[in-house]
């Protein structure tokens, strides 16, 4: 019993979290099973493996999948640039601006985009002058493709952000003992560098699609719910109350998230504990 | 070989120049965007607009009011609850960091609707419990941030020497621990601060009109005003941050260790 009291100064954080995030927690999970009479139903989870809800899934599942890809090979790109240049104010002011547009989001820029790409955009109106015409197409920025422009400008500095110190783990002997080898550059980095940094580089892959598949503020500023991903179904969800069992609903697609967002996580965690060993 | 050196470099300016031009592009032409007249002159007329629009500046009042109370939660449970981790259980820090993770596992239009369907309704009736909904998601990053701090100094040596000189609990905090984790209570302000200005999903579902929500409806309506706002939110947390780093780089030496 001694052993269990030395835990009580936790209790503050504890209870804390138990009423803000466990209870809330475990309402999701109870209405999820619940119909709008209060009886036990496992029909919200058919509800939402069909239809317009499985669509969702499938958009979310996309916009997420290919913005973290877009964004680990162009950020890593541009990360290796950096780390590896000798301009080191560089690396210090692309730190501090990859936080801020990684943190910012939401809904500043969504609408810096409009400013930008818009139907009347800055953008626009220039490549407009040089006989361009994005808008000549049936595009717009309000679209699939145009969501997954604006979501590239978190997601990228997101990677840059997490690739920086990533990247400047890598020793320069490694190099060296290749080359003195006799291996080329380009066998360094198949035989060498890809090896070592895979497992991570997938890891990150994961935490950048966590990332995306959770976020909801950038797709409903530009959007206004025109693009059906699971965040802004559930908020229509909940918005609206013509739907039969709709907060159910909403609760089992809270949970389809959950799980979507959390395997993502876990398996980031994994993959970070695993490579941490020769970070040491 | 120097042909090769050559190149390489070139192909990395080039890269790092277009990763520039990525980053700067939106930015700067969003403030064309926003703060040019007809004529092509300098305005500051959507400034003047959002200064004059009472929905708008009453919206901001309420996110300063927000994060505030947000800060103030957030360092009155962390900073007793990490000194007493590090000072009784540190062995048991690991398991109560990936704790403090869970926040970021459930994505934070799930936690509004288990907020919206679980809190009573006296107290949902306040904008005000924005507050601890938004302490909790500010939690994986203020716990983390305040954990590396205390991890830099030595909190045991500290803490000894100063019961061995007679100070009581209040006395260590405010006059030991505090000043030597100066630069880990920053952190996790700043932090906590840039997730209330722009936390959306939260309010837009409890139907609060935070500066972020207000912020989307403006921008249905008036345009110019919207990305303005939007810039100058950007250009905010940049400065804060920048403040925060040069500030960082400064304490840390001085302030890290015995004194």
């Amino acid at each position: 019993m001694r052993g269990m009291y030395k835990f009580i100064g936790l209790a503050p954080l504890l209870i804390f979290m138990l009423v803000f995030l466990g209870w809330p927690m475990v309402s999701v999970v109870r209405f999820s099973f619940l119909n709008s009479a209060g009886d036990f139903t496992i029909n919200n989870f058919t509800t939402i493996t069909a239809g317009i809800y499985r669509d969702a899934f499938l958009l979310s599942f996309q916009l997420s999948f290919l913005s973290a890809a877009i964004s680990i090979v162009f950020g890593f790109l541009f990360a290796y640039a950096i780390a590896t240049s000798k301009i080191s104010f560089l690396k210090k002011s692309v730190a501090t601006a990859s936080g801020v547009l990684a943190n910012t989001g939401g809904v500043p820029l969504a609408f810096m985009f409009i400013a930008v790409l818009g139907t009347y955009g800055t953008l626009t109106t220039w490549l407009k002058n040089f006989g361009v015409n994005i808008y000549g197409g049936g595009w717009t920025i309000y679209s699939f493709s145009g969501l997954l422009i604006v979501y590239l400008y978190f997601q990228i500095p997101l990677m840059v952000l997490i690739a920086l110190p990533v990247l400047e783990k890598i020793k320069k002997e490694w190099a060296e003992a290749a080359l003195s080898l006799g291996a080329s550059s380009a066998l360094y980095w198949r035989k060498v560098l890809l090896p070592i940094l895979t497992p991570q580089l997938l890891g990150i892959f994961l935490l950048l699609f966590a990332n995306s598949f959770a976020a909801y503020a950038t797709a409903a500023a530009l959007t206004s719910g025109s693009l059906a991903l699971v965040p802004v179904q559930i908020a229509s969800l909940i918005g609206s109350n013509v739907q039969v069992d709709g907060a159910n609903t909403a609760m089992a697609l809270g949970l389809g998230m959950v799980l979507c967002v959390g395997l993502s996580t876990v398996g980031y965690a994994i993959l970070e504990r695993r490579t941490s060993k020769w970070r040491a | 070989m120097a042909g090769v050196g050559i190149i390489r470099s070139f192909f990395q300016y080039l890269v790092i120049s277009i990763g520039l031009l990525f980053f700067a592009l939106p930015i700067y032409a969003s403030t064309l965007f926003a703060f040019r007249d007809r004529d092509g002159n300098f305005t500051a007329d959507p400034i003047r607009a959002a200064g004059e629009n009472e929905a708008i500046m009453e919206s901001l009042s309420l996110t300063m009011k927000i994060a505030t109370g947000t800060v103030l939660l957030t360092l009155a449970i962390l900073i007793p609850t990490v000194a007493y981790i590090h000072l009784v259980i540190p062995q048991s820090r690991g398991w109560i960091e990936f704790l403090t993770l869970t926040p970021l596992v459930i994505p934070p239009i799930v936690q509004g609707v288990g907020f919206l369907y679980s809190m009573p309704t006296s107290f949902k009736a306040t904008p005000y419990a924005l507050i601890f909904a938004y302490t909790i998601l500010a939690l994986p990053f203020s716990y983390r941030a305040l954990d590396s701090a205390f991890t830099a100094i030595d909190l045991r040596t500290l803490y000894d020497a100063s019961v061995s000189l007679g100070g009581n609990f209040f006395t260590i905090m405010k006059r030991v621990l505090i000043p030597n984790v100066a630069t880990g209570i920053f952190g996790a302000v700043f932090l906590t601060i840039a997730l209330v200005l722009g936390e959306f999903a939260y309010a837009s579902l409890l139907l609060w009109d935070t500066f972020p929500t207000v912020l989307a409806v403006a921008g249905m309506s008036g345009a110019t005003t919207a990305v303005a706002l939007s810039v100058l939110s950007l250009l905010g947390v940049w400065l804060v941050l920048t403040f925060f780093t040069i500030f960082n780089q400064k304490k840390t030496s001085t302030m890290v260790g015995v004194k």
